[in-house]
């Protein structure tokens, strides 16, 4: 089977779902008897509760408990599992004691009857404080920071031949910027949520909004002391995360501990006000590169140094350097140096490309520097420092087509027809810029197992604790189980989003079509010995003993001799032969083979064009093109989608998006959509995506790396380097809004 | 939210007697600002009065050519697509699509457009110790802190809230009167006097009484008016609020100077902001671009800017010359 | 607490709800039509619009005792079976991806085609711009748009 660039432009299987409402999230869950949980939080940053006050509320009807550090069973910290997964952000459990860490923390929970009774009743809960001075800033914080020597297992100071010589060369051209970027929220539109059921004390129900079903099963079977088996997570379908559903955040444990103290399923939402806070956000950052080349353009050193602030109860760091300088051009000498500082403010978290996202911002705003200072065109600048092997690990990529990226990015945009000058374009009165930068994700690999029931009428369910975040997965692993099991697309029906099914990592990192179609692929080829198991021992079949191990898929719906297809037999005839409805196999999870011979990353240009009003000068974006280089394309119609989205969100980063933090009190200002501006409709321009390159075979057997994260990077340096080409003003510190082009 | 009673008023009378009758009685319109606004705990009125059901919806001519009345409970997006307005006074349509969304343009009323409350995060977020307008007394949050969206003009040290509307600017810019009924009758307060500047009690947005209901607005007839336009400056491409707007009306002569003009500013000040001054400097002058600069520099010659919102001083400078470019380049 | 008679979808419903319940949650809540979302619960967001008498609203900002003797369509009432030109133009656009804010949008750009049949890109704009959806759909949603509006206009002679 010749495996093409792209897959099949199918139409999103759960469509139709989708636009009828008929698709459920979560909390819709019908659940008898659901009471409803409503927080309070603190509005001091540092330090301790002196008196909760509780009476007025307890006196309301409905209200059923109010949980506070006073009166909350304690969470059990079970030790950790080999194997065992899930994430937490915050390290403590809430409600666990007197202290305040952050503005915005859980301090209680009201249970009530009804939604309202539960608002109102939190809204008479009285809570003192005995405040403490909060660092909320790098500065404030210096005296604590840390430079951390790894982020789980990758390196992120890196250090490879002599920076400071070349950086002193006085022959070379060198960059010396600063780059900062405030704190993002990731704004999914389903806010996070979760219904707890219990079943006696022994068995737990979470109807839960999250990007790891599994790990938030693991992580409340330690947090209440049951059986693994014995807690269910239930969620079909993810209404976005982008990196905030991924760890188990307070307000599921507090759902769950909430509905064993009332005694009834316990409903909770996350307000809009609180997904600002109790869900994480993208930390602010502070990033220093330093660049030099030679007069050709041929880099000789770059460093990055990058600053971001994490939180005191969690060790979340955006690793910006390591995870664009760090791999991105080839030179000689290259340092990443990463500091972060703790302050008083809620745990940051992934968003859509942690690292990567404001890393390539610093990066390919810095090399737009450089460009201009050796009077360069910015893709010839890029050729110039091409990677073809891993800057720091010293091994070749697999599978880059970068080159091809820039090229057809740069044709499809009209690239050559670029003024080089600033302010030298120009629509009527309005000025024009032309802007570009690179785009790089890893390619991500995880575990996963995946069971599959072959039925007798030819169709067949494939199961996957995995998740569809909006990212097309259904869709993808149908379209995979279709190819791998061979059996017609409408024959297939794929099933996750629940914590009965075979293990599926989280969706992050994306890294899910790989992994989970890699498990598919397993699975096929168990179903198809199971298969050949059944026609070797059957005497009218053609397979009739054969060895099975000569024997596999040789054409949709038949097995066969793999040396001579002419003896093959179908699916359904075996099952009917042997007399059974259907036939059910299962993978194993299993460590991925790492393959440490070659580097696994994806690549891709953005180039777009810029509008501004001179003397009002507000940024729009009006044309986008974007060249993808992430292994094979599973599905063709979702993978546009997916980059078209991470783009999307790139021009909110650049031109509109910023919580920003009271500076007394640490809590956010910009905590509702209204103030938090995302791109809506008529910010947003068409976005032309384009593929190049091939299926990534040696990175798995789907050939797929990815999709979900690298839309987003590279495309905020690209609109901030249209930016300077249409104004001459070189803004480093995002969002770019009107004020700063004034 | 907090438990209130709820009733509906079956005449204008008998709404303000309901409203005497009992303390902490707001009159609920489209609802929605109050409704948010008592979601997040910032108004906590013990009885609503809802009024939706009186005959206040209708955007008429007034007699004797003296202009046109808009009824109190007149959907913002039924006034902005009225014939009358559009065609006499576009800037007042112009401002209602710049403003909010379709959506809320189609449940708000003018006079809860009116009586709109600021955007101040400080003021709308009840985590924040400090606001003067939502708890007298307790300070300014904004002063010392996140200052992007507050107020050049006007301003007191005890609040720097801005009015969001841009209905307001154009009704400033238009000399609207505001009709409302009381316990005594009926009176007219004219725009310039219904909203007022913070000084020490930033707690009162208007010069409306207590248990006063608004039954209209009009318009005084403005032949000129025609000539009028409504810019909005803004973060993003649309949706909003402004960080600064300009309502510009031009009465030009036949030989091209200006006969007289009307400005007002929006997004700058606790109420909608109205540049006399500048508009007497543009009277005989030529409309054009110097002259425009000269009322912009009046305008905001008693501008005064915060750590995050000096940009606006000159933004609003520049707005007003765009806008009255603008305005002078219509066609008529 | 309330009894509340109102109109969904065509059916008489009653419910008894605290009278400052929002109308999104009667109707997710209470009748269990999930398909309008809550998105922000303050107007914002836009994914609780539903149509009243053809016009987008957002349920929101309807308390329940306001919502008394009112009708309203929510996208369960639009077509259980997709059969609507605006769910099939976005089902054939592929327009949606998370789907969270798309039942709001779809009603939404029903209402806008109601009021302009054949819509331009700035009015698709002006009316769109005020829901908000993160997953980035924009620009399929104005090709839907475009799509739904050919057929609608198909439809009537």
């Amino acid at each position: 089977m010749s495996v093409t660039l792209m897959g099949p432009a199918r139409n999103r299987v759960d469509g139709r779902l989708k636009v009828t409402g008929a698709a459920k999230y979560s909390v819709e869950f019908e659940v008898p008897k659901c009471a409803y949980g409503w927080t309070v939080e603190s509005n001091i940053a540092k330090g301790k509760i002196t008196t909760i006050d509780t009476k007025a509320a307890q006196a309301l009807p409905g209200v059923l408990a109010i949980l506070t550090h006073l009166n909350t069973p304690k969470f059990k910290t079970a030790p950790k599992k080999e194997g065992a997964s899930g994430i937490r952000s915050e390290e403590r459990f809430p409600l666990n004691d007197d202290d305040v860490h952050y503005a915005g923390q859980y301090v209680a929970l009201v249970v009530s009857e009804t939604i309202e009774q539960a608002r109102h009743a939190a809204s008479l809960v009285r809570v003192s404080y005995a405040p403490e001075e909060p660092l909320l800033t790098m500065e404030a914080a210096e005296h604590k920071a840390e430079k951390p020597k790894k982020n789980n297992d990758e390196h992120v100071q890196i250090k490879k031949g002599d920076v400071e010589a070349a950086l002193k060369d006085a022959s070379l051209v060198k960059i010396e910027q600063t780059y900062i970027t405030p704190t993002e929220t990731h704004n999914p539109i389903e806010m996070s949520g979760t219904i707890a059921v219990w079943e006696g004390d022994q068995k737990l129900t979470l109807y839960d909004a999250t990007q790891f079903v599994k790990g938030v099963q693991n992580i409340l079977a330690n947090a209440f002391g049951l059986e693994i088996e014995n807690v269910r997570i239930i969620c079909p379908f993810v209404g976005g995360a982008f990196g905030c559903k991924g760890a188990v955040w307070m307000h599921v444990f507090l759902a769950a501990m909430a509905a064993k103290v009332a005694g009834v399923p316990v409903k909770m939402h996350v307000t809009r006000r609180n997904m600002f806070v109790g869900t994480g956000h993208r930390t602010p950052t502070r990033q220093t590169l330093s660049l030099a080349a030679t007069r050709d353009g041929k880099l000789q050193a770059i460093q990055h140094v990058s600053e971001t602030l994490t939180s005191m109860v969690g060790k979340f760091t955006e690793s910006c350097g390591a995870r664009s300088t760090g791999l991105m051009y080839e030179s000689p000498a290259i340092r990443v140096e990463e500091t972060v500082y703790p302050v008083n403010v809620a745990t940051p978290t992934f968003m859509r490309a942690p690292g990567e996202c404001p890393g390539t911002y610093a990066l390919e705003c810095a090399m737009d520097e450089l460009a201009i200072a050796l009077k360069m065109d910015p893709v010839a600048l890029r050729l110039a420092n091409h990677a073809d092997n891993h800057p720091t690990k010293n091994v070749p990529f697999s599978a880059k087509h970068l080159k091809e990226a820039y090229q057809l990015g740069a044709d499809k945009f009209g690239w050559s027809k670029r003024n080089r000058d600033p302010g030298s374009m120009r629509d009527g009165d309005l000025l024009v810029g032309w802007g570009m930068a690179t785009a790089t994700y890893p390619a991500h690999k995880m575990s996963a197992a995946a069971k599959v029931q072959l039925r007798v009428n030819g169709t067949a369910t494939v199961q996957c604790a995995t998740h569809d975040l909006g990212t097309g997965a259904y869709t993808a692993f149908t379209q995979i189980s279709s190819e791998q099991l061979g059996l017609p697309f409408e024959n297939v029906t794929f099933e996750l989003g629940k914590s009965d099914f075979p293990f599926g990592p989280v969706a992050g990192g994306s890294n899910s079509t790989g992994t989970v179609g890699t498990a598919i692929h397993e699975v096929a080829g168990l179903l198809h010995k199971a298969l050949a198991e059944l026609a070797v021992k059957d005497s009218k079949s053609p397979l009739f003993n054969l060895k099975t191990d000569d024997i596999a898929m040789i054409a949709p719906g038949r097995i066969g001799l793999k040396a001579d297809s002419a003896k093959a037999d179908a699916y359904v005839d075996i099952l009917k032969r042997a007399g059974k409805d259907s036939i059910d196999v299962q993978s194993e999870r299993k460590p991925p083979e790492e393959n440490k011979k070659q580097a696994f990353q994806s690549w891709g240009a953005h180039f777009c064009e810029v509008k501004i009003d001179p003397i009002l000068p507000r940024v729009q974006v009006t044309r986008v093109v974007s060249v993808m280089n992430c292994g094979r394309v599973v599905s063709a119609k979702t993978a546009r989608s997916q980059i078209i989205g991470g783009v999307v969100m790139g021009i909110g980063m650049a031109l509109t998006e910023e919580t920003y933090y009271d500076p007394p009190t640490g809590l956010p200002v910009t905590r509702n959509l209204a103030d938090y501006h995302v791109p809506t409709n008529a910010d947003v321009p068409e976005i032309d995506v384009a593929f190049v390159g091939e299926p990534d075979f040696a990175f798995n057997p789907i050939g797929a790396r990815g999709m979900g994260e690298i839309g987003i990077t590279g495309i905020t340096a690209a609109i901030a380097n249209a930016v300077y080409h249409a104004t001459g003003k070189r803004i480093r510190d995002l969002p770019i809004t009107p004020d700063k082009l004034i | 939210m907090n438990p209130f009673g709820y009733s509906r008023a079956s005449d204008a009378q008998q709404a303000v007697s309901g409203s005497a009758a009992k303390p902490q009685t707001k009159f609920l319109g489209g609802g929605t600002n109050l409704i948010d606004l008592m979601k997040m705990g910032v108004e906590t009125p013990a009885q609503l009065i809802d009024i939706t059901r009186l005959p206040f919806a209708q955007v008429e001519e007034l007699p004797e050519g003296k202009g046109v009345r808009i009824g109190a409970l007149a959907r913002n997006s039924d006034v902005a697509d009225h014939p009358l307005i559009q065609q006499r006074y576009p800037v007042l349509s112009q401002a209602f699509l710049a403003g909010a969304s379709p959506q809320l343009r189609n449940m708000a009323t003018v006079g809860g457009n009116l009586l709109q409350r600021t955007r101040c995060y400080y003021f709308y977020d009840p985590a924040f110790p400090a606001c003067n307008k939502r708890n007298p007394g307790s300070g300014c949050g904004a002063l010392e802190g996140y200052n992007r969206i507050h107020a050049i003009l006007g301003q007191s040290d005890k609040c720097i809230a801005t009015n969001p509307s841009d209905m307001n600017v154009a009704l400033a810019a238009l000399d609207a009167v505001v009709r409302v009924q009381g316990a005594k009758g009926e009176r007219e307060i004219p725009l310039a006097d219904f909203h007022r500047l913070p000084g020490n009690t930033p707690n009162v947005d208007t010069n409306l009484q207590p248990n006063e209901l608004i039954t209209a607005v009009d318009l005084p007839a403005m032949p000129f008016a025609t000539r009028s336009h409504y810019l909005k400056i803004r973060d993003r491409a649309s949706y909003a609020f402004a960080i600064v707007s300009v309502a510009a009306i031009l009465d030009l002569r036949p030989d091209g100077t200006i006969n007289g003009a009307r400005i007002a500013l929006g997004g700058v000040s606790h109420k909608p902001w109205r540049a006399l001054e500048a508009e007497k400097k543009l009277i005989g002058q030529k409309a054009d671009e110097k002259s425009f600069r000269i009322a912009a520099e009046t305008a905001l010659a008693g501008a005064k800017g915060y750590k995050h919102n000096a940009f606006k001083i000159e933004l609003a400078k520049r707005s007003i010359v765009r806008a009255l470019q603008t305005t002078t380049a219509l066609a008529v | 607490m309330s009894e509340i008679r109102l109109t969904v979808n065509g059916a008489k419903r009653v419910v008894t709800v605290d009278d400052d319940t929002p109308l999104v949650w009667v109707l997710r809540d209470t009748l269990a039509l999930t398909g309008t979302k809550f998105g922000c619960g303050m107007g914002v967001c836009g994914s609780c619009t539903i149509l009243e008498n053809g016009k987008a609203v957002r349920s929101c900002q309807i308390p329940a005792i306001e919502a008394k003797g009112r009708n309203f369509v929510t996208i369960e009432g639009l077509s259980r079976d997709a059969s609507h030109p605006c769910q099939r133009a976005w089902i054939e656009e592929d327009v949606a991806q998370c789907g969270f804010c798309q039942p709001g949008m779809i009603l939404t750009a029903c209402g806008l085609l109601r009021e302009h049949p054949d819509p331009s890109d700035q009015e698709i704009d002006a009316a769109m711009s005020d829901s908000v959806c993160r997953c980035g759909t924009y620009p399929r949603m104005r090709k839907a748009i475009r799509r739904a509006a050919a057929a609608l206009r198909a439809r009537k002679p």
